[in-house]
């Protein structure tokens, strides 16, 4: 990291990626050196930065509107500071496009590397919850449409149907990588709330309607893509739509062998099901099916191949059902309401 | 964890719902436990702040399939859905 000026290390360490090799470097992308110095004097008020910068009050006011935009400063009821942790700089400053040319294509690289810098401390956390894991996944629409019993808290439509405020935004964790396998479009993240004001307010976000929201949900189940979700029953800040080749949550257990996703991840209430004598073995299932639930077995009545469901493995997606050629698919509900909790970390 | 993912609704640390649990800034399994238990407790002491805060929780009335799709199909249906819901989160569960 020769070459670099300290305060960028210092600067990491704020964000609690102290031994980072990356973050700094990242940092150096977002702030200039005058930038990097108004971030360190945060939070003190804007003419005191000034003042001591030897800085007009305009320009250092100036430069915390662009560090907003980027991501990096945030205006908390208290006045502007810098985020405060890794993760919250990951989803801001790759979130805006607007200053994409001016970051350049290295930005992007950083955090890819970023992200394998930490993929043991992401699990980690990620497991912390115990039995009721912090993320959970949200049922695609059309997989469970019929199903009795559904809850609004795991129905997408009624989800979004309730919210106030919906913002499309550019997927974080995609833009990470460009060249991803899934293909998937970046600007599938519906940000709600409080959350899509923010993006909406520093110019990250686009508002959109409950319609387009649904169009869009559609649309994009054409792609191998699960929706995820906070695991509690209020949704009050987004819908992600994720593949694991690139998601900044389901990415880490692809990527280490200690634990397996379900440990990280909630399941939904809903496992797939499979009726073999339908099944025409065209294994589109197992291509679609992100966490190798969807396979083939030898059924001796059929004397070939069809498909089968690994229980353990199904995280209740419904990725394949809606693309059975066959509808040899169904959901079911397998798992009781209190398997969503009230809040994060264990059941209310 | 990133901005997007406070289970209060903050967009990031000392945005309006925010309550300092410090989960935002957690970076140990023990910072993660510790804020999940001041946010419980936080919801426990605070039902009201459930309701204006929540979007759709989770609700047994509605787990009736006749009665949602009544509410669905009403031209009201979205505040006829957080009268559901209100009523049932006025209700012991």
């Amino acid at each position: 990291m020769s070459g670099i000026d300290p305060i960028y290390k210092e600067l990491a360490a704020k964000l609690q990626a102290e031994g980072s090799k990356y973050m700094p470097r990242i940092l150096e992308k977002l702030a200039n050196l005058e930038q990097a110095r108004i971030l360190r004097e945060l939070p003190s008020p804007s003419d005191e930065i000034a003042k001591k910068l030897n800085l007009d009050r305009e320009t250092v006011d100036k430069d915390l509107q662009e560090l907003t935009e980027k991501g990096v400063v945030v205006v908390t009821r208290h006045g502007p500071r810098m985020v405060r942790s890794k993760g919250q700089l990951h989803d801001a400053s790759l979130g805006n496009p607007k200053f994409d040319e001016s970051l350049g294509k290295e930005f992007f690289e950083l955090w890819a590397k970023i992200e394998d810098e930490t993929v043991e401390a992401t699990v980690e956390l990620l497991t912390a919850g115990g039995a009721h894991p912090r993320w959970r996944i949200i049922p695609i629409y059309k997989a469970i449409k019929d199903v009795p019993g559904v809850l609004p808290c795991e129905d997408i439509r009624e989800i979004l149907k309730a919210q106030e405020t919906l913002a499309l935004v550019h997927c974080p964790c995609k833009r990470a990588y460009p060249n991803r396998e899934c293909g998937i479009p970046d600007e599938v993240c519906i940000n709600v709330g409080r959350t899509a004001e923010y993006n909406i307010n520093r110019g990250a976000g686009r508002k959109i309607t409950v319609k387009e929201a649904f169009d869009l949900t559609d649309e994009i189940e054409k792609y191998p893509i699960i929706h995820a979700t906070i695991n509690q029953r209020t949704i009050n800040m987004l819908v992600c739509n994720c593949h694991w080749c690139c998601c900044t949550v389901f990415r880490p257990f692809f990527k280490q062998d200690k634990y397996k996703v379900y440990e990280g991840i909630a399941k939904s209430r809903f496992e797939a099901t499979v009726d073999p004598e339908k099944c025409i073995h065209c294994k589109t299932c197992v291509s679609r099916c992100q966490f190798g639930a969807a396979q083939m077995k030898y059924y001796p009545e059929f004397a070939e191949e069809r498909a089968y469901i690994d229980p353990e493995k199904c995280m209740g997606c419904g990725s394949c059902v809606i693309t059975c050629p066959a509808r040899a698919r169904a959901m079911k509900i397998v798992r009781p309401p209190e398997h969503i909790p009230e809040a994060p970390g264990e059941a209310y | 964890m990133g901005v997007f993912h406070c289970p209060m609704g903050a967009a990031y640390y000392d945005d309006e719902p925010c309550i300092d649990c410090g989960l935002c800034s957690a970076t140990t399994g023990e910072e993660i436990v510790e804020a999940s238990r001041k946010i419980r407790g936080y919801l426990r002491s605070h039902s009201e702040r459930i309701k204006s805060i929540g979007t759709i929780c989770f609700d047994p009335q509605i787990n009736d399939v006749g009665l949602k799709e009544k509410a669905l199909s009403s031209p009201n249906a979205e505040k006829d859905i957080n009268k559901i819901t209100e009523q049932s989160l006025a209700e012991p569960r």
